[in-house]
Order: C-alpha cells, then sequence, then structure tokens
C-alpha cells in the first residue's frame, strides 16, 4: 500500500496514511493523539481539521458540521480525510457554534467548579 | 406512571446519510427486521418483539440526528385529552394525519424546550412478533428463529440533548404523565440531567444540559443478557463498528451497556437489566461531583467524548 506522511501542526508529529484509508483512523494506530476521536464516521464534527498543504478527499460528512464555506476554505472531517499526497493538517476540534456550548461539567479537575448552572 | 396514558416509546426517525449502509448497519447487525420502504425513500423497521408494524424509520439526508420520537398512547380518547393538555400547557401543536406514516393513525407532534420534536398517537398497525400462528398471539414460540446479528429485542428509549432540561421535566411529568426517576443536580440544585419513565422502566427518555438544542445522543435497544451483550461487542468487532464505550455499567438506572455507532455516526446502545420501576419509588438523585460513576460506573471517571459527541 502506498503511504502517505502527516504532519499535524503546531507540534509537527508524524505519522503514516495509507492511500485509501481515512486521517483519524490512521492517527489512532500511530502513538499521536492530537485530534479528538468522536463517531469517527463523519457525524459529530469533533475531529474537524484544516489541511494546510497536500492533495485530498472527502468522503460523505454531515453538512451541519462542514459547511460549504467550510470545504472551500479545506476544513474538513479527520475521520473523512482520505490523503492523496503527503499532507499538513491542524487540528480545530467542533465548530463555532459547538464550542460555544459551556461545559457544565468539568472532567479534569477535581474542582468541579460549574460555570453558570 | 400509568399504562392507561403514554405507554411507550413508540417510534423514532433518524437520519443517515447513506441508507445502503445504514441498512447493512441496523438490519444485518443490530438485527432490525426491515418492513417497508415508503415512496419518499424512508425505510421502516421493526425489532423482532415489537408487536406493531415499525418502531425506527431511517430517512436518508445531509445532516445525521434525530428527527423526532413518537410515544403510542393507550386510545384514542387518550390522545385527544393529551392533545388538549399540551395546548393548555402552551405547547404549539401540530396534526399529522394518518398514513403519513405508513400503517400510523393521526399524530400529534409538539416542540419541547429543549428544541427537539415529540409526537403522540393512539394507532398503529398490529403484526405480531413473528413466534407463530395468529401474529404470535397463539401457543407462541419463544423466539423466532433467523434472527440476525445482535438480534435486538427491541427499540427501547432515546437520550437527548439540549437545554432547558427543568422544563422538560415539568412537561414530561406534569403533562404526559411520567415519572421522574433520577436526575444529575448541581450544586444548588438545578437540575442537568433527568431521567423519566412512563412504564415501569428505569427510562423510556432521558435529558442532558446541553447549550445547543435538538441534539441526538443515542437510541437504545434492548437485549436480554450480559452475555448477549459480550455478543454484541464481538458482532462490532468482526465488523469493525467504531465503539464509544463498554461493555460496562451505569450507575444511573443500573444498567448493562454498550454505545456504538452507525455509519453516520448516531449513538447507538445496547443495554439489559436496568431496575423495574414503581410510581411509589423515590426519584434518585446524582450530584455533579459523581457525575462520572452515574454515567460509568465501575471507574468512576467522566468520558468526555459521552458528553460532547452529539449529532
Amino acid at each position: 500500500m502506498r503511504l502517505f506522511s502527516i504532519t499535524i501542526m503546531p507540534s509537527g508529529e508524524k505519522f503514516d496514511c495509507g492511500a485509501s484509508q481515512n486521517v483519524l483512523a490512521a492517527m489512532n494506530k500511530s502513538r499521536c493523539k492530537s485530534v479528538a476521536s468522536g463517531c469517527r464516521r463523519g457525524g459529530c464534527g469533533i475531529c474537524r481539521v484544516e489541511v494546510i498543504d497536500g492533495g485530498y478527499h472527502t468522503l460523505r460528512m454531515s453538512r451541519n458540521q462542514i459547511s460549504e464555506d467550510d470545504e472551500a476554505r479545506d476544513i474538513c472531517l479527520a475521520c473523512r480525510l482520505i490523503p492523496e499526497s503527503d499532507l499538513v493538517i491542524k487540528p480545530i476540534g467542533f465548530s463555532k457554534s459547538r464550542r460555544s456550548n459551556r461545559k457544565w461539567y468539568n472532567s479534569k479537575s477535581s474542582d468541579r467548579t460549574l460555570q453558570g448552572y | 406512571m400509568s399504562f392507561n396514558g403514554v405507554m411507550r416509546p413508540g417510534h423514532c426517525c433518524i437520519r443517515v446519510m447513506d441508507m445502503g449502509e445504514a441498512l447493512e448497519h441496523y438490519v444485518e447487525r443490530l438485527g432490525l427486521l426491515k418492513v417497508h420502504e415508503d415512496k419518499e425513500g424512508r425505510v421502516y423497521l421493526k425489532a423482532w418483539d415489537e408487536h406493531d408494524l415499525f418502531s425506527i424509520v431511517l430517512r436518508e439526508s445531509d445532516s445525521p440526528g434525530m428527527d423526532y420520537m413518537g410515544f403510542k398512547v393507550y386510545d384514542a380518547a387518550e390522545l385527544e385529552r393529551l392533545e388538549t393538555d399540551l395546548r393548555n400547557y402552551g405547547c404549539e401543536v401540530e396534526r399529522i394525519v394518518a398514513g403519513e406514516l405508513k400503517g400510523c393513525g393521526h399524530r400529534v407532534r409538539f416542540q419541547i424546550p429543549s428544541g427537539h420534536q415529540i409526537e403522540l398517537y393512539a394507532d398503529k398497525e398490529y403484526v405480531g412478533n413473528g413466534v407463530g400462528k395468529g401474529l404470535g398471539r397463539r401457543n407462541p414460540h419463544p423466539w423466532p428463529e433467523g434472527l440476525k446479528g445482535m438480534q435486538v429485542n427491541r427499540y427501547d428509549h432515546c437520550l437527548l440533548y439540549g437545554p432547558n432540561v427543568p422544563d422538560n421535566a415539568d412537561l414530561f411529568t406534569n403533562v404526559l404523565g411520567f415519572d421522574l426517576t433520577e436526575r444529575v443536580v448541581a450544586p444548588d440544585d438545578t437540575m442537568l440531567v433527568a431521567f423519566l419513565s412512563c412504564s415501569n422502566k428505569a427510562h423510556d427518555i432521558a435529558f442532558v444540559q446541553h447549550e445547543e438544542p435538538n441534539k441526538f445522543h443515542h437510541a437504545s435497544f434492548l437485549l436480554d443478557s450480559w452475555e448477549e451483550i459480550l455478543k454484541a461487542a464481538d458482532i462490532m468487532g468482526m465488523n469493525d463498528i467504531p465503539i464509544d464505550i463498554g461493555p460496562t455499567r451505569h450507575g444511573i438506572t443500573r444498567g448493562r451497556t454498550i454505545y456504538f455507532f452507525d455509519p453516520s455516526g448516531n449513538r447507538n446502545e445496547v443495554f439489559c437489566g436496568d431496575y423495574t420501576w414503581y410510581p411509589d419509588r423515590e426519584p434518585i438523585t446524582w450530584d455533579t461531583e459523581h457525575l462520572g460513576r452515574a454515567i460509568f460506573y465501575h471507574d468512576g471517571k467522566l468520558n468526555e467524548n459521552f458528553m460532547d459527541v452529539v449529532t
């Protein structure tokens, strides 16, 4: 299988991805965990990335998560991103509307301060 | 709870991005039975141990998620009473004509404070559960042969994400006759999670606080045993179905569970073994500092994907 090199910005982490493999699945087989994994089927939008450089195509993605405007700006879901050359990508997470969801829980800290509820 | 009012979740319309892939998942892997495809291309499915024509409706769309969830009520008089009560409560109510969904009587649709579309209906074509003659009503076998995949027994409940959880709970308890079985509360007692039952089950619908309205967390299907959940997980492994978490145990409902995703990213659950609810019980309250254990009991860690990933 032909392998392409995927570079994650800004960390510079690299992993290989097959020519018919999606970038998220390839990343999850490597040690790199820089892009968040959710549904892994193009629906939830947590693995949004911007393709900074390289050729690619995408499989079907939820229009609620990736607008036509996003696509025009090379924003896509890593779980639906198939490389056609080496790629440089940047994880950007949920779209703006999703990111604005205030978290009422706090999973990382023992100080479980509630934010506004 | 009253079996003379709202009885159970009766259907759920799920949006999928590719019908062929969705049918492979829901029919070949979960084991739902395809019963109809209408002229708009919607595909109707049922689990074997349901007696009405369909429970899951799949609609092809460019975005996954849930269109609406429907509850069956006891009879036409009860449907009329509930429609009036909903209007008096201030809900905008839409009537959908009989037959808009094949085999289903007229539906009363309204939007709840979390932004979801909920329906009530009283009639759906009775087809039985396929375990013998007379639509399975005469000298039945315990289960039908030839089921596929996980062989789910029934569509059981949904968990929905959106704002205004306390308002949803008020509507479901005070208008629709549900009981609040469990809740998660903030230190100031604000309800952030509500589990609600219209039956003897620990939940028929549940809501989690989320700012974006009308989000779909999962549709759940009942299995008989922990062993069947293990085998369901095996089927996920064999077919490269992305697993979210499990098999494990919930604190809330005490259900044994595994979560996974359909080919459009909608979350599904197969579960068994929650407790039996009675309406004279007091609801269980979980404090947010115990949220991790409330959701997945064993390690007590909060799973961020479970809190964030929705369609």
